[in-house]
């Protein structure tokens, strides 16, 4: 790599991590930790994931951060599969290991709060973590 | 300033979370127990055998505990936020019932085991009024 390419780099480096900071300043950007499998096999117990505050309404397909309608101070991360005049419906990747919105029925959109952009612990599981649009399989209700 | 590590550290936890109710509640499994309490009084007053005696009182004190038990899971997981509010002395019905379980454990008084029938009738008044009966059983059974 020439020197000029690696200045580059190291700039834009800086930028990035200035900017998370930044964004992590203003409350916009915030990681967490995974506890529970439901999320299996997109999201493994104590991976860490980089999340933003939504400042829209959550879509179908994203993997989002919700308040547990039946426990406030908990809070679920779940992919959303529908949305309706009920609220935003939550579903586990891992249906038949999941306590979800088939238990306590959709949540307000209101509890809806951050989505899931990419996961970056371990290192090896770095990656974005996309929406996903197929219909689940239906597991047997846990 | 702010460090890399302080960046990367989570700031909460968030739950994939999965807890397995089956779904399944019916008083029916505590009214039992307590059936048995009483029975076993009975047959411990009615006999002069002192090593079924003894055996009464330790079996008796193990259905007491399960009475216990069934009490605390309909308790715990059947009952909702939404049933306290039809049923306000909920939580007041079940200490006195779980209280009265204890109550039949340790000692071998029939009238005990009987009031703590009645208490147990009383929660499955709750849990058949909040459509228990249609959403927690099986249906299907052979009549």
């Amino acid at each position: 790599m020439s020197p000029g390419r690696a200045k580059i780099r190291t700039l834009v480096l800086v930028l990035v991590l200035g900017l998370a900071a930044a964004a992590a300043a203003w409350r916009r950007l915030d990681v967490v930790e995974v506890r529970g499998t439901s999320m299996a096999p997109t999201l493994l117990p104590g991976e860490r994931l980089l999340v933003a505050r939504l400042p829209r309404s959550a879509r179908v397909g994203e993997v989002v951060l919700a308040a547990d309608p039946r426990d406030a101070r908990r809070e679920l991360v779940k992919r959303v599969t529908a949305l309706g005049g009920g609220g935003v419906v939550l579903r586990g990747d891992s249906p038949a290991a999941s306590t979800d919105s088939r238990t306590f029925g959709a949540v307000p959109m209101a509890a809806v709060r951050w989505h899931v952009l990419a996961r970056y612990w371990p290192p090896l599981r770095f990656g974005r973590v996309t929406a996903a649009h197929h219909v689940l399989p239906e597991g047997p209700r846990t | 300033m702010i460090t890399l590590r302080a960046l990367l550290r989570p700031s909460r936890v968030v739950d994939a979370h999965c807890d397995i109710p089956c779904g399944v509640y019916d008083p029916e499994q505590a009214r039992i127990e307590a059936e048995s309490c009483l029975r076993i009084i009975e047959k411990h007053d009615a006999s002069d055998d002192k090593l079924f005696r003894s055996r009464c009182i330790h079996v008796k004190e193990e259905r007491a505990e399960l009475v216990k038990h069934h009490l605390d899971v309909l308790w715990h997981d059947y009952f909702k936020p939404e049933h306290l509010e039809k049923y306000p002395n909920l939580h007041d019905t079940f200490w006195k019932a779980t209280k009265q379980a204890s109550k039949v454990k340790q000692s071998m008084d029939a009238g005990a085991a009987k009031e703590l029938l009645s208490m147990i009738d009383t929660v499955d008044k709750m849990w058949k009024a909040t459509g228990g009966p249609e959403k927690t059983r099986v249906s299907g059974r052979p009549a």
